[in-house]
Formats: C-alpha cells, structure tokens, sequence
C-alpha cells in the first residue's frame, strides 16, 4: 500500500509535467477544408516597413485537402494588416466572407522566402458562423530583405490558407514521458525488494 | 486642314496600338495537393500530385474540374544551418519532372518539363516549409507561354515530419515506402518580362480608329461649310 502511494505521489507530478511539456511542444495542423489565398496580377503582396506589414491578395476557392475545389467563387480581396508585435486585421471580401483579428503573427526567414502563421479570431463575414476561432498559414518569397516584423522589405507570390487549427501532441516528448514514469515503476519495484 | 487632322488621328492611333501591344502579361498556374516523400533503397523520392485551382494570363484557359498537377524530384543533397534544414533534389530519371493535364475527357497536355533547383526548405521543428524550383518547358499547349524564366513556387503545411537533420532519412536504413506526407499549395508563373499583345484590345482600337476618321470627316466637312454661312 506504502509503494503505491509513493507511486502515486510521484506520478501525479509527472502527469502534470507531461501535460505541460506536450501542450508547450505542440505542432498545429490546419484543418480542410480551407480558404485558398493567392497572390494575383494586381495584387500588392507583402510590404513591411518599420511600423507595419501589410500583406495583400486573392481568396480564390475553398479546397479540401487533396487539392479538389470544394466552392469556386469570384475572386475576393484579401488583406492583412500587422503592428510590430504581430497583432492586427485580416478581411476576406471587403469583411463580407471573413472578417477578424490576429495575434501571434510569426514570420519564418527561410532565405529566398518565408513561411509565416497567426491565430484568428473571428469578427464577421460569412465563413465565422461555424467557428469563431481559426488561423492563417502562408508563404511568400523573393524578397528584398531580411524578414522579420519591424524590417523594410518587399516580397511576392504570396500563398496562404484559412481554416481550423487543431494542436496535435508532439509524439516524442509523450514517448519520453512513457518511458520516464516505467523508470519510476522500476525504482518503485527496486526498492520494495530491498 | 483635313488631311493634316487625319494625320494627327493615325498617329495617335499608332501610339495607343504601341501600347497595346505593350501590355505585360504574367501567366500563372495555381495547384492544390497532396505530397509524399518515400524512401526507395536509401535514396529520397519527392512526389506532389494536385489539381489546377485556377489560371491566370492564359491563351488556353483550362479546364479546372478533373485537371492535374504534378511534379517531382530525386533527393539530391540535405543541410542543416542557423535552425533551417533544406534539401536539393534532381530531375526525374524517366520522364518529365513537372506535368499539367487538362481535365477534359481527352486529357491533353497542357505543359510539362523540367525543374531544376528545386529546393525545400523549413525551421527545425515546424511543420511547414516551402518549396521553389526553375522550370524549363518541354511540351505542351501552353510551352510558348512559360518558356522565359519560369518558376515554381510552393507552400507545404501539415508535414506529417517536422524539419529536421533526420527529416528525410538519407542513407539510413529505414525500409521503402512512404517517409512523411503534406499538403501542397502553390503556383507556376512566368516573370513580368513577357509581353503578350492583346488582340481583343487591338481589333478594338483599330474599329474605333476606322469609325472615327468616318465620322470626323464629314463632320469636319460640315463645321467647314457652316462656318462659312455664319460669315
């Protein structure tokens, strides 16, 4: 009975790291269907200076996740605006089909171009009946200099999607933590046999 | 007096056909898909399939519903520098590396070639990345279209493998078959050098230049003799 609430005792604590390491070790996955945004003539791509960014292009379909367009409707114009500290507006059609804030903006210099992602919440438009939550995850390239929020530089070809996000458990760190807490059990069965 | 305004007419009639004929256009290709990257006998193979999702400065607008596009590479080199791992791949041993089918019924060949560069890239444990490549047209409908300076450009997401030093197992003995998946966006596009004439704006602008030498003339002709009756 004494092993097992040591067991216990050290477990929980364990648990709790477990829960705490996996959420802080979490990858995101968009979730399809999703908004497909591209960057079309006309369009003014990526420009951000010492106070903003602003990014600028087309929501062309909705698309499921093997590439079949689910909805194909007239272009829309999509916009961003963000402050240095990745925070701002989003709109799809002028508010019409997507309306939001963001936060957490993040911009991945990868030279040569940029992975970029922020997590929305929803203000208005037609796509934020279903889910008041969601995210943006692009890329864009050929730019003019070094990327990063509150730097001047240019770029184009402008790719983004818009959907659902669901953080997915990193499998490594919940393996590690498996094996952490049979070492336990096995310490545990040590010492009762001492 | 007339001929000298029929003069002026012509030329500035000429110089809206310059421009006309001046008038850039960016050919454009956008895909959706899926991509998988296995592992044949230690040796990395690449493989995107999707569809066209739209078209843009296209002679030739295709057929979206049922259209395919689809690319791939041989892996070639990986690195990993400042928390970024990127991979170089090469060409396809047998046939074309990139390939666009038309989605009608007799599939036809709307483009295919050659990448090379082709290059993926992303932060050590994300799972998004990008991929971007020179493309060099080989045949097709729409080869004369690309066939200056023509890149690929992609965005992964949903890596099913994050970015890593051991992202795509070169060398090592993990067996065949399917390495780590994704999904694919991206788009094909000429540069903003190709100029393409616009014959819809030119058969326009010479009707209206032809009509209106017809209808000035003899207006010109009545301004003269009424002018004259005033005095």
């Amino acid at each position: 009975m004494k092993m097992w609430n040591k067991i216990i005792k050290t477990a929980i604590p364990v648990a709790a790291s477990l829960l705490f390491a996996t959420a802080a070790n979490a990858a995101t996955t968009l979730v399809y269907p999703a908004l497909d945004i591209q960057q079309l003539t006309g369009d003014a791509g990526v420009t951000s200076t010492a106070t903003s960014l602003t990014m600028g292009g087309t929501a062309i379909t909705v698309i499921n996740s093997g590439g079949a367009v689910l909805y194909n409707f007239p272009d829309q114009p999509f916009s961003l605006t963000s402050d240095t500290t990745g925070s701002g507006t989003l709109s799809v059609g002028n508010g019409s089909i997507l309306a939001a804030t963001f936060s957490n903006l993040s911009l991945v210099d990868l030279g040569g171009g940029a992975t970029f992602s922020a997590d929305l919440t929803y203000t208005g438009g037609s796509m934020a009946t279903a889910n008041m939550t969601g995210g943006i995850e692009g890329s864009f390239f050929n730019a003019t200099g070094s990327i990063a929020l509150g730097n001047a530089f240019t770029a184009d070809n402008l790719i983004a999607k818009i959907g659902k996000v669901q953080t997915v458990p990193v499998p490594a760190a919940v393996w590690l933590f498996g094996s952490g807490l049979l070492g336990l059990l096995g310490i545990a069965k040590r010492k009762k046999a001492a | 007096m007339t001929t000298i305004n029929h003069f002026k007419s012509i030329l500035a009639g000429l110089g809206m056909c310059l421009l006309a004929f001046n008038v850039s256009a960016y050919p454009q290709l956008t895909f959706d898909g899926r991509m998988t990257y296995n592992l044949y006998s230690k040796s990395g193979l690449l493989n995107v399939e999707g569809t066209l999702t739209r078209s843009q400065d296209i002679s030739l607008a295709p057929q979206l519903q049922g259209s395919i596009f689809e690319f791939g590479g041989q892996l070639a080199t990986t690195s990993t520098n400042s928390g970024v791992t990127r991979a170089t791949f090469t060409g396809l041993n047998n046939g074309p590396d990139l390939r666009v089918v038309n989605g009608d019924s007799g599939s036809t060949v709307l483009l295919e070639g050659d990448l090379t560069g082709l290059l993926m890239r992303g932060a050590n444990g994300s799972n998004m990345g990008i991929l971007s490549a020179q493309f060099s047209p080989t045949g097709g409908s729409l080869l004369n279209e690309f066939v200056v300076g023509a890149k690929l450009f992609a965005f992964q997401l949903n890596l099913t493998r994050n970015f890593g030093p051991a992202m795509f197992g070169q060398g090592e003995s993990f067996g065949q078959g399917e390495f780590f998946a994704g999904n694919v966006d991206g788009k094909l596009s000429a540069p903003a050098s190709v100029s393409v004439p616009e014959p819809g704006v030119l058969i326009l602008l010479m009707l209206g230049l032809g009509l209106g030498l017809l209808v000035i003339s003899p207006r010109k002709k009545f301004g003269q003799k009424f002018s004259h009756h005033v005095s």
